[in-house]
């Protein structure tokens, strides 16, 4: 939505997993504890934004930095351990299963995430179309525009790239209690999965209007896991799993450029990044 | 709203690019300027006369230097950012593509443009009473724009981006309109049809309107007042009686003598006939 290259997710996805791993750990509700990874993300994508729309510091710099800060931040909050197991504490899908009285783990796995998608994709939906909704997505795409209509698009940024953050991190801790684990290092190489999907999506969909954007987005997700999990069956490692997707997003980024200049029609990269 | 009150003053504004430099340059030299309200200014003045650069202090592109003073109905706005100011100015570029958002449809730019000096909420930015107002302001340029509100405004020509943009900085009637050589891109005939609309909302809405422009012919066809500016000071300031029988040679010779020098501005001479 907002033209912003946010490397910040890396560090705020681990985050989210972090503070609920944490929360829940020392007995605390899995539901307020994926609220509060949740909160963590908001602040981080706030520093972040802060840091790009008031001390002017270019965003992609901005955003590395507060990466980087958050390793050590993320190493604090969980005790100095690199590694906090959740095994046979209160998850969120442990109280589901229980409910819902499904035993494999793939059936409530299942449930809780497509519920979440459904809420997450819901609320985006109806906030996407309101009045500060609309401006935000204007800023990302004429900023110029947006102060012309009397919006401070520094607020818009800090609005923008705060939420998402806080998505990113609520996603960090919601994987943490499905994997079992939470990891400092769980959030390497997310802002780029997080890109190859969305640019799957828009490549596969061509979506237009904001519900569509969105189910792009998830659809794009499902197709790019899709394509790993193939890669994995056909006798990648699972440490290759990055590199593929390095590869997926190079590919994704390259080829309307070649299609371009094969034709002779060569334009100029998109402002976008 | 009393006519000849004054709605806009300039005190003292100077603007100086590259200070202290060897490419140092005067771009406004200590302008005083009133504009009464539901004036329509014409400005005329070669490549780097400080046309345009008027215009941006005016907008809050840049602060005004030492001292300067810009004063809307009494107030004085010389410290408000852009954004804030947008609540008085509504501006027309003279690059299309700077006054709309071309990733989103004409209803969601209109949107954005509607609220212009309001508060932004959680409603939903557009519902069925706005379309309809949005229609009835599209209508009258006869471009077919009020039936393609769902369009995304990148799909449409540089012409009828500019229309729009017209519209956009006019919806919410602000107290002064700013165009910036807004029809030098358009080709002829989409720029007589944006002419004829900004006379229309001009005379119709009597709204204080100041007009750059390149072309001799129209700044005289046009407006109640002319000015002519060179080296970042105002050299001619002539009112609706004095250039009511003047000719594109006239205005050359009333150049020459104000500012000492040969006019030589090949585009303006080229464009005036």
């Amino acid at each position: 939505m907002l033209a912003f290259p946010d490397l910040t997710v890396d560090g705020s996805f681990a985050l989210g997993g972090a503070v609920a791993a944490v929360l829940i750990v020392n007995g605390v509700n899995p539901f307020l504890a994926t609220l509060a990874a949740l909160g963590a993300g908001i602040c981080a994508g706030l520093a972040t934004s802060l840091l790009n729309t008031k001390l002017k510091i270019p965003a992609l710099l901005a955003s590395i930095l507060v990466m980087v800060a958050l390793y050590s931040i993320n190493l604090r909050v969980m005790m100095g351990r690199p590694n906090l197991p959740l095994l046979r504490e209160v998850t969120i899908f442990s109280l589901a299963s229980q409910l819902l009285g499904l035993e494999t783990s793939i059936a409530y796995k299942l449930v809780v995430t497509g519920l979440l998608a459904v809420i997450v994709f819901c609320a985006l939906n109806w906030f996407l179309r309101t009045e500060i909704g609309l401006a935000l997505r204007a800023t990302g795409d004429n900023e110029q525009m947006v102060r012309g209509a009397g919006v401070d698009t520094d607020k818009t940024t800090i609005l923008g790239v705060s939420i998402a953050n806080g998505l990113v991190a609520f996603s960090g801790g919601v994987v943490a209690q499905g994997q079992g684990f939470s990891d400092v290092g769980m959030g390497i190489g997310m802002i780029i999965m997080g890109l190859a999907s969305v640019i799957i999506g828009e490549a596969l969909f061509r979506p237009k209007g904001v519900a569509r954007l969105l189910l792009a987005a998830l659809g794009g997700t499902f197709v790019y896991r899709l394509v790993i999990s193939v890669a994995l069956r056909m006798g990648m490692r699972a440490t290759d799993l990055k590199l593929i997707t390095a590869v997926i997003v190079i590919i994704a980024l390259a080829v309307p450029y070649l299609q371009k200049k094969i034709r002779r029609e060569w334009q100029p990269p998109a402002a976008r990044w | 709203m009393s006519e000849n009150k004054s709605l806009l003053k300039l005190k003292r504004i100077s603007k100086v690019f590259s200070k202290g430099t060897v490419d140092q340059i005067r771009a406004l030299d200590k302008i005083d300027l009133d504009v009464d309200s539901g004036d329509y200014i014409t400005i005329i003045g070669s490549n780097g006369a400080g046309k345009t650069t008027l215009l941006n202090v005016i907008a809050g592109v840049y602060p005004p230097e030492n001292g300067g003073k810009i004063i809307v109905n009494d107030k004085e706005i010389s410290g408000l950012s852009e954004y804030r100011r947008a609540n008085y100015i509504g501006r027309v570029y003279q690059d299309p593509h700077v006054g709309t958002a071309a990733k989103m449809t004409i209803e969601e730019n209109m949107a954005m443009a509607l609220l212009r000096g309001q508060p932004r909420g959680l409603r939903v930015a557009s519902n069925k009473q706005r379309r309809e107002l949005f229609r009835v302001a599209l209508a009258p340029l006869g471009l077919g724009l009020e039936n393609r509100l769902n369009a995304l405004v990148g799909t449409l020509s540089g012409g009828q981006r500019q229309a729009l943009a017209l519209v956009m900085a006019t919806l919410s009637k602000p107290a002064i309109l700013l165009l910036d050589e807004h029809i030098a891109t358009l080709d002829p005939r989409t720029a007589q049809i944006v002419l004829n609309l900004t006379d229309m909302v001009v005379t119709q809405e009597k709204m204080t309107t100041i007009m750059v422009t390149h072309n001799m012919e129209l700044a005289l066809r046009y407006g109640n007042r002319l000015i002519m500016m060179n080296k970042g000071r105002i050299v001619v300031d002539m009112h609706q009686e004095q250039k009511a029988d003047l000719t594109v040679n006239d205005l050359v010779v009333a150049f020459e003598r104000a500012s000492g020098e040969e006019f030589v501005d090949d585009s303006v001479l080229l464009r005036s006939d």
